[in-house]
């Protein structure tokens, strides 16, 4: 889509010194930053103990290698760029010197890092084992958002850092443009996707957005420039062609955050860098993309969430807006708006960044996203004109991904959400046919999100770990046998139907077994609006008789009576109701696990309805 | 010297990957080595905390900078160097894993250091400012001591870091080779002493010492080390030049453990690095040079000191030992024997003397120094017993540098040390004709030693520091006026006799004032040795008839009485000064907070001004 009519880069009008952010100098811009903004700003500051930033020690980077561990490094990681970029914003506005003394540590801290590759990525870097290689030859997520933090710190505070020596912003220029190198000559960065069969992710677009916020910024030879955009555009294009038309992205939600966020705000960039020669923000898959977030959005910054998604993630209203703004999609505009209005607003930090990411790897704290709550607040905050119009339901197609609801406002009556798909997905959890009920904004039957990301996370254990399991999402195992990973583990005879108030979702998911035991398992979830009724059958033949179970998560308090189970949480109550006789078992899923210990107030429980009843069909409502 | 032997760097044998250090795998070497000093290197250990390890932050670099204080950073900085040695020590010793994980880190922290220069000295680094230039193009005593202690992590636990990764070896390797190619490649140091007028001080053997165990080391390419030991043959030839016959250090006898020793280590890693090609152990100024510290040396863990040197001083008896044997001279090796304590083998004096805070970093970084301690200890231990006597008296003529015994042991009666010399020696004190007088081991005339170094020591406000100040040496201050720094502020018509009974010295200061205040003033001192008096005159013709004041500075009590002034020292040995006129006295304590200083003296120092009002005369005073 991308090079599609550019034959070199030689046709490309690229723009360096590309002013991105206002330097501080631009008092017009850096005294008008709101008041409550400020002081979130100014809270999250008071979070760092400039006494205790701790040291990125040698043992410290190798514990992703020994143990597994990885967030022991990161929180030290991305605090100190965390508290740079923070500082820095505070600095530009207060521009009394306050920081400056922090601010020099810090970059100098940074600029005397071995590398900006986290430990869990190391492995990528030719010529890494348990510690880096003297000289950087990849790029992971972190060093690109690293060399993003650097040149934000360049444009927005060079000439305060060169008053204090002249030795820090040529240092900057030297090790962010050496990746900026690495970007440009390098095929070989998986991420890429240039590979055959290698399928794109978020790396591909959040990677390419913090390297063209570093490239517009420290790059002064225009030639380099255009080679790099082309680069830029080539990549993009890796991660755009195979990206659905409908826009879903199946990493989940959390990670569209970075993933179509991040390619939006490459356009963007590319857009401004190019003086419009590059605009893409006509395209109906980038309008999709941009809608995505919308549709999974449920409430108070929680997602319809899956795979390696939390349910609660940072909003991104900023950005989103900014985003929507260029691409002149009022309705997104006016979605940024209400994510301010009902989230942000009235919050004592800025979660943007914060409450989601906090639960996996420390306060990252991307710049171009802070900047961006910076500059438009105001704007999103005096914004007038229509309220967001949010469909009651959605429909993915591309990931077979439905999200339903009583009215616009989740909070209100069910909620729905549930998917198909396949076991091969970007960061899958096994969770073909899983799916979600809430009941007036509180959580019954859940998907339990991600652990904190270890070394396991993306090895060999990684189905070890019982959160990417079958047995812990809300699917059936059948004689011992769960789901299995693979993208051949597949949902069919996918079908949705929306008509009359009814929302209905069918499909089998058989496929997603191991040969042998399931023939065929119809799971038909209809949604009756009117009668806020949700009716499950599971129409199943299995090759031989056996146990089988349904297995549900839930945070709540569990009773049986009969025939039906409740689920009772603080003043509301969700009945699920069988049509035949089960042992019943609620299990409580122990875990040390601090990113679910946080997220969900404690640990989850497990409930598992058994059948022995030679039968081929169950059928169940849940109000 | 060096050079005029070697033609070209093509006529020189050097020994790549020469093996100066044992590996950890010869575990015989560590076994029976560390065995003895183990006691000091485990209880030196618990120094130092891994949890309370400090960043060396942009911040602490720009202080010596911003407000001149320069310990903040070299606390942090020589802390990660001294637990790294020290730990390479001990696991060499138990060889079993328990400190590799503090040796990586300390190893990883270090290689990360932006610059390995320590901010005092980064203002010779081209495009340096608060903070160093991105480029290095300069190397400082201590960017190559760490250059030498990460050789001597590379060579002994190079096997082991190996198991654990395999990209910190030839990290080490590159960031080495670097300075040594600085080394070889550039003639504009300071230090090389290439410029016209510059004279080469302890900074040239020191760093060639440090950088010629990392060469022999990193460098496996054979034409490279040639040059670069053909370099360091026309480093060393600067320094040897401007060294006097005698062997005299005129920057105080601190810097000797420094200067001249390091000059022996110089000579020692040639010799073995070029299979013997290099020696000049038997040279008549290389012999001086090595004596020199036994001629200085009072006692205790202590020196005669003068210009930048406190009293107190590390004891190298291993590394002094080391080139005595190498020079094969018998009176040092036994003068390093004497100094060998065997209920301590990091020696009893060295390890105060390092309580006492060096302002040079401490031993422990000093790798070679440690390596010879625990290389050389048993076989010192094993020496038959010395009965070294120095010889009582000696006089370096170069620098006019005397000292002067009752007989070989410094601790017995009276000790006398005086100096002419001139106001612009190295780490110059403005101290022309001062003297100092000890008895029986007690301190009651003394030189203070310098302060703590911070940014004013090596500035023009030098001499605004009351150590460098002539109002603070045991000289004289006429109608106000002190005697000023710089090289033509000199004395004149020295005059040493040395005989059995007598020691004499004589010199003119007059010269080491300002031009309008004196003609003549020659100081006489006479130790009589029998009678244990020295006999002072001051003889004197001043432009002016004025005040004048003698000044001596003391850490003890005193109390006058008549024309005599008694000094009174705690333990209730006295000092007598009669002088042969009346005059004022006043005591003066001196006002200080520096912290060397206060661990040298502690709180009490006092000056003693003797008053007089002349134009011409001659006063005399007997000191008992």
């Amino acid at each position: 889509m991308f090079c599609d009519n550019i034959p070199s880069y030689l046709r490309l009008n690229v723009k360096t010194n590309l002013q991105l952010f206002p330097d501080i100098s631009d008092r017009d811009f850096w005294n008008t930053v709101p008041l409550d903004t400020l002081e979130k700003f100014e809270k999250m500051a008071q979070d760092y103990d400039p006494e205790n930033r701790g040291m990125l020690t040698a043992s410290l980077y190798r514990k992703f290698f020994l143990d597994g561990d990885r967030t022991e490094y990161q929180k030290i990681y991305f605090g100190r760029r965390g508290e740079l970029v923070i500082k820095t914003i505070l600095e530009c506005h207060y521009n009394d010197g306050r920081y400056m003394e922090d601010i020099v540590d810090l970059v100098w801290m940074i600029l005397e890092e071995t590398t900006w590759t986290v430990p869990a990525h190391n492995r990528y870097s030719k010529g890494s084992d348990s510690l880096p290689v003297s000289e950087i030859n990849y790029i992971d997520l972190f060093s690109a958002e690293t060399a993003c933090t650097m040149a934000f710190v360049y444009q927005v505070i060079g000439r305060k850092l060169d008053e204090v020596s002249v030795n820090i912003t040529n240092r900057i220029k030297q090790k962010t443009e050496h990746i900026v190198d690495l970007y440009i000559n390098h095929e070989d960065f998986w991420w890429m996707a240039f590979y055959e069969g290698i399928r794109a992710s978020n790396w591909n677009a959040w990677i390419s957005s913090s390297m063209i916020a570093t490239a517009f910024i420290v790059v002064d030879d225009e030639e380099k420039l255009r080679k790099f955009t082309y680069k830029a555009l080539r990549v993009l294009d890796r991660y755009i062609t195979p990206y659905p038309l409908d826009g879903a992205c199946d990493e989940g939600a959390s990670y569209w955050g970075h993933a179509g966020l991040s390619l939006m705000e490459c356009l963007w960039m590319l857009k401004m860098g190019t003086n419009g020669q590059l605009d893409f923000f006509g395209e109906e898959k980038i309008k999709n993309t941009l809608e995505f977030f919308m549709k999974m959005y449920i409430s108070d910054s929680e997602v319809y969430n899956f795979a390696d998604a939390p349910y609660k993630i940072g909003t991104n209203f900023a950005t989103i807006y900014k985003i929507a703004k260029v691409a002149e999609n009022e309705n997104v505009m006016a979605f940024a708006k209400m994510l301010y209005d009902t989230v942000e607003k009235n919050s004592e930090v800025i979660p943007a960044e914060k409450k989601g990411q906090l639960l996996r790897t420390g306060e990252r704290c991307n710049p171009l996203r802070a900047f961006d709550i910076v500059k438009f607040t105001p704007e999103i905050a005096n914004m007038q004109g229509k309220d967001v119009e949010i469909s009651a339901d959605y429909y993915l197609e591309s990931t077979q991904v439905l999200t339903s609801k009583a009215d616009m406002d989740a909070r209100k009556g069910i909620f729905l959400g549930a998917k198909g798909g396949h076991n091969g997905e970007h960061h899958n959890h096994n969770d073909v046919g899983s799916f979600i009920v809430y009941k007036n904004g509180t959580k019954f039957l859940v998907d339990s999100g991600p652990m904190t990301y270890r070394k396991e996370t993306f090895g060999e254990l990684r189905y070890t770990l019982w959160t990417t399991r079958g047995a812990y999402h809300n699917i059936p195992v059948a004689d011992g046998i769960e789901q299995k990973e693979g993208s051949e583990f597949t949902a069919s005879a996918v079908n949705y139907e929306n008509k009359d108030g009814k929302v209905k979702f069918a499909l089998d998911i058989a496929g997603a077994y191991p040969a042998g035991i399931i023939k065929k398992w119809v799971r038909t979830i209809e949604y009756d609006k009117p009668a806020q009724l949700i009716t499950v059958s599971e129409d199943f033949d299995l090759e031989k008789e056996c146990d089988i179970s349904l297995n549900f998560m839930t945070p709540q308090k569990v009773e049986r009576n009969g025939n039906t189970v409740k689920l009772i949480a603080e003043g509301e109550s969700l009945e699920m109701k069988f049509d035949s006789d089960f042992d019943f078992e609620v299990e409580t899923v122990e875990t040390e696990d601090a990113s679910i210990l946080k997220l969900w107030g404690g640990p989850l429980s497990r409930l598992s309805f058994r059948f022995k009843e030679k039968k081929n069909k169950i059928t169940y409502m849940i109000k | 010297m060096f050079c005029e032997k070697v033609l070209s760097p093509l006529r020189l044998n050097v020994k790549t990957n020469l093996q100066l250090f044992p590996k950890i795998s010869d575990r015989k070497f560590w076994e029976e080595n560390v065995k003895n000093p183990l006691a000091f290197f485990e209880e030196n250990v618990k120094k130092y905390n891994p949890a309370e390890r400090k960043p060396l932050t942009a911040a602490l670099y720009r202080r010596h900078d911003v407000d001149g204080d320069r310990v903040a950073y070299e606390n942090v900085y020589f802390g990660r160097r001294a637990e790294l040695v020290n730990k390479i020590i001990l696991e060499c010793y138990y060889n079993d894993g328990r400190y590799m994980e503090d040796i990586l880190d300390l190893v990883w922290m270090i290689l990360e250091e932006t610059t390995w220069v320590i901010p005092a000295h980064n203002f010779r680094n081209p495009g340096s400012d608060s903070l160093p230039a991105l480029e290095e193009k300069f190397v400082d005593l201590f960017a190559a001591e760490t250059a030498c202690t990460m050789a001597f992590v590379y060579q002994v636990m190079g096997e082991k870091i190996e198991e654990i990764s395999v990209n910190v070896l030839p990290r080490i390797k590159e960031r080495l080779c670097g300075l040594v190619d600085l080394y070889t490649e550039r003639d504009d140091m300071y230090w090389m002493a290439f410029g016209e007028n510059s004279r080469a001080a302890n900074w040239n053997p020191w760093i060639t010492s440090n950088m010629l165990v990392t060469a022999f080391t990193v460098v496996d390419d054979k034409e490279k080390l040639q040059k670069f030991v053909y370099k360091a043959l026309r480093v060393l030839d600067r320094y040897y030049e401007v060294y006097p016959m005698d062997g005299a250090c005129d920057e105080g006898p601190v810097y000797w453990t420094q200067a001249g020793l390091s000059f022996m280590e110089d000579l020692w890693l040639l010799k073995l690095g070029t299979d013997g090609q290099i020696d000049i152990f038997d040279d008549e100024k290389v012999k001086n040079t090595l004596e020199f510290f036994m001629k200085v040396y009072t006692g205790q863990g202590q020196v005669m000191n003068f210009a930048d040197s406190s009293m107190n001083v590390p004891i190298y008896y291993a590394s002094i030992y080391k080139a005595a044997k190498f020079a094969k001279n018998e009176k040092v090796i036994s003068f390093a024997k004497s100094l060998y304590d065997p209920e301590n083998v990091n020696s009893k004096a060295n390890q105060d003397a390092t309580k006492r805070g060096m302002n040079i970093g401490g031993a422990m970084t000093k790798v070679m120094r440690i390596m010879d301690i625990i290389t050389y200890s048993a076989e010192i231990e094993n020496l038959p017993d010395s009965g070294f006597k120095p010889d009582s008296d000696y006089y370096l003529a170069s620098t006019q540098v005397l000292t002067a015994r009752l007989d070989s042991d410094p601790a017995k009666g009276l000790f006398l040390g005086a100096k002419g010399g001139h106001n612009g020696e190295h780490h110059n004190h403005n101290d022309v004709g001062s003297f100092v007088v000890y008895k029986n081991g007690i301190k009651f005339l003394i030189d203070s030693g310098n302060m703590q170094y911070r940014r004013e020591t090596f500035t023009e406000e030098r001499y605004n520091l009351i150590s460098t100040r002539s109002g603070y040496h045991n000289v004289p201050m006429i109608d106000g006026v002190e005697q000023r720094e710089g090289e033509k502020f000199s004395a004149k018509n020295a005059v040493c006799n040395i005989d059995d009974k007598k020691v004499f010295f004589s010199v003119d200061i007059a010269d080491a004032y300002p031009g309008n205040v004196a003609e003549k003033w020659v100081r006489s001192l006479e130790y009589d040795k029998a009678a244990q008096v020295i006999s002072v005159s001051e003889d004197f013709n001043l432009m002016k008839e004025c005040d004048f004041s003698l000044n001596f500075l003391t850490p003890q009590k005193s109390e006058r009485n008549g024309n005599t002034v008694k000094l009174v020292a705690e333990n209730g040995e006295t000092l007598e000064m009669t002088f042969s006129s009346d005059f004022d006295f006043e005591i003066e304590k001196v006002e200080y907070d520096d912290r060397l200083l206060i661990s040298n003296w502690g709180e009490d120092l006092y000056r003693l001004s003797i008053k007089f009002h002349a134009k011409s005369d001659k006063i005399t005073y007997t000191i008992k």
